[in-house]
């Protein structure tokens, strides 16, 4: 149905708005990812991220910062609605850019405790030693949910490949997927997986 | 640690080939599965997460300096301006809306951000029953642009009002739309730096049923075009 609006009494005129018809009923002609919602600073993006990644990303801040792992993981969530415009949605899923981003923040936290007087006579810890923990403790779970992303097919072979140590020949056996077929689910999964790990590579500020 | 036996595939040279090119997460893959476990977060956390993220921030402070720091906007705009809501009502009430070209700096000082009025203007009403009233003006601060919603408007119960950007076609139809976000009667809306404000020219807010559906409702109550100030 088609609905021209018309000024209400009082605004006529006087208003300086212009005063377009408009079609009421209508359907957004393509669905947004949640990643272009996000990016477009639809909040209700980031209520969803939340819910849906939060748990993720609080787990992951307290294998890497311990008990205050909800306030880390809070300032990641903060960090990345702010940087929203860094991210880039061609090129990986949100949840690589939080954890990305729960890495550095809990990175920024340990440096921060450590640089306080340590009390109890602790040894303080090396700060290198533990950006580097962090870094593989990250990247191995973006790997991770970056491969339970590929299709079905992909996933498969790449996890035959990986977590069962099988050669190409093997999967293709196991599989009856002719060889060529499985080289290129492993080069294109790989790819993939590469871009994710860049995307939680890059810094939200 | 974890490297397998090169000799598997020594003689294929495609695995040496990927072997180079994506050697490190290769190494890491075989290294499993993370075990990490999810945490369930508390009660409290989202409203928190929400507290820091409302409202548009500028940064107020020598635009020279290194170390200005972030304010709210809501601050900082009272700070200058003493009471916004108060300006805002009056305009309205006069329901004829002048705009004001002005950078609205009340500082002789040259530290502070100016807030350029860029364009304003009530939104139609588009139930003729309705008696509320939406006005919008549209700032730019210091290249960030921003929306100024007044509106007396609050969400009913089972349900949001979101606010919109519109792109019209040229039989005036919907192109495309931007979320700018839920709002809860008057505040200060973001718009991201992408935004092409030429085509996205029409503000909408729309009734938003808790469904949990991100598109249009196709339920509007307010829209209109800002005036150029």
């Amino acid at each position: 149905m088609t609905m021209t609006v018309t000024s209400p009494k009082g605004l006529a005129l006087e208003t300086p708005w212009r005063i377009p018809s408009w079609t009421v009923g209508y359907i957004r002609p393509v669905p947004a990812t949640l990643e272009e919602r996000f990016v477009a600073g639809d909040e209700l993006a980031l209520r969803e991220a939340f819910d849906e990644y939060g748990p993720l990303i609080i787990g992951l801040c307290r294998r890497l910062v311990g008990r205050d792992a909800e306030d880390v993981a809070q300032q990641a969530f903060v960090a990345a609605w702010n940087g929203r415009s860094r991210f880039d949605t061609g090129k990986g899923s949100l949840k690589s850019w939080l954890a990305g981003i729960a890495r550095f923040k809990s990175i920024d936290h340990l440096r921060a405790i450590n640089r306080r007087p340590q009390s109890t006579g602790a040894e303080p810890q090396d700060l290198g030693e533990m950006q580097a923990d962090a870094s593989r403790v990250t990247d191995r779970m973006v790997l991770t949910e970056a491969l339970a992303r590929l299709s079905d097919e992909r996933r498969v072979v790449v996890e035959l490949a990986f977590y069962g140590d099988m050669t190409h020949s093997e999967i293709s056996d196991k599989l009856s997927m002719p060889l060529g077929t499985v080289k290129s689910h492993v080069r294109r999964g790989l790819e993939t997986l590469r871009a994710e790990l860049e995307v939680s590579h890059e810094q939200s500020s | 640690m974890n490297s397998r036996p090169d000799n598997r595939d020594a003689n294929d040279p495609e695995m040496a080939e990927l072997e180079a090119e994506f050697g490190s997460i290769m190494r890491t893959l075989r290294e499993g599965p993370h075990d990490i476990e999810p945490v369930a977060a508390s009660a409290g956390l989202w409203a928190k997460i929400e507290h820091d993220i409302s409202g548009p921030h500028v940064v107020v402070g020598d635009e020279e300096s290194s170390d200005a720091t972030v304010v709210s906007l809501d601050s900082a705009r009272e700070r200058r301006w003493g009471k916004p809501a108060a300006i805002l009502t009056a305009v309205a009430a006069a329901v004829l809306l002048v705009a004001v070209p002005v950078g609205l700096s009340l500082g002789s000082d040259g530290a502070d951000v100016d807030d350029v009025l860029l364009a304003s203007g009530d939104l139609d009403v588009l139930d003729a029953a309705d008696d509320q009233s939406a006005v919008v003006e549209l700032y730019d601060t210091d290249g960030n642009l921003w929306l100024d919603l007044d509106t007396s408007r609050a969400a009913g119960d089972g349900e949001f009002l979101e606010l919109w950007l519109i792109e019209p076609d040229a039989n005036g139809e919907v192109a495309d739309l931007i979320s700018l976000g839920f709002i809860d009667g008057s505040g200060a809306y973001d718009i991201p730096d992408d935004v092409d404000l030429e085509r996205f020219s029409v503000v909408d807010i729309s009734v938003e049923p808790d469904d949990g559906n991100p598109e249009h409702s196709g339920d509007s109550i307010h829209r209109g075009i800002p005036n150029s100030a």
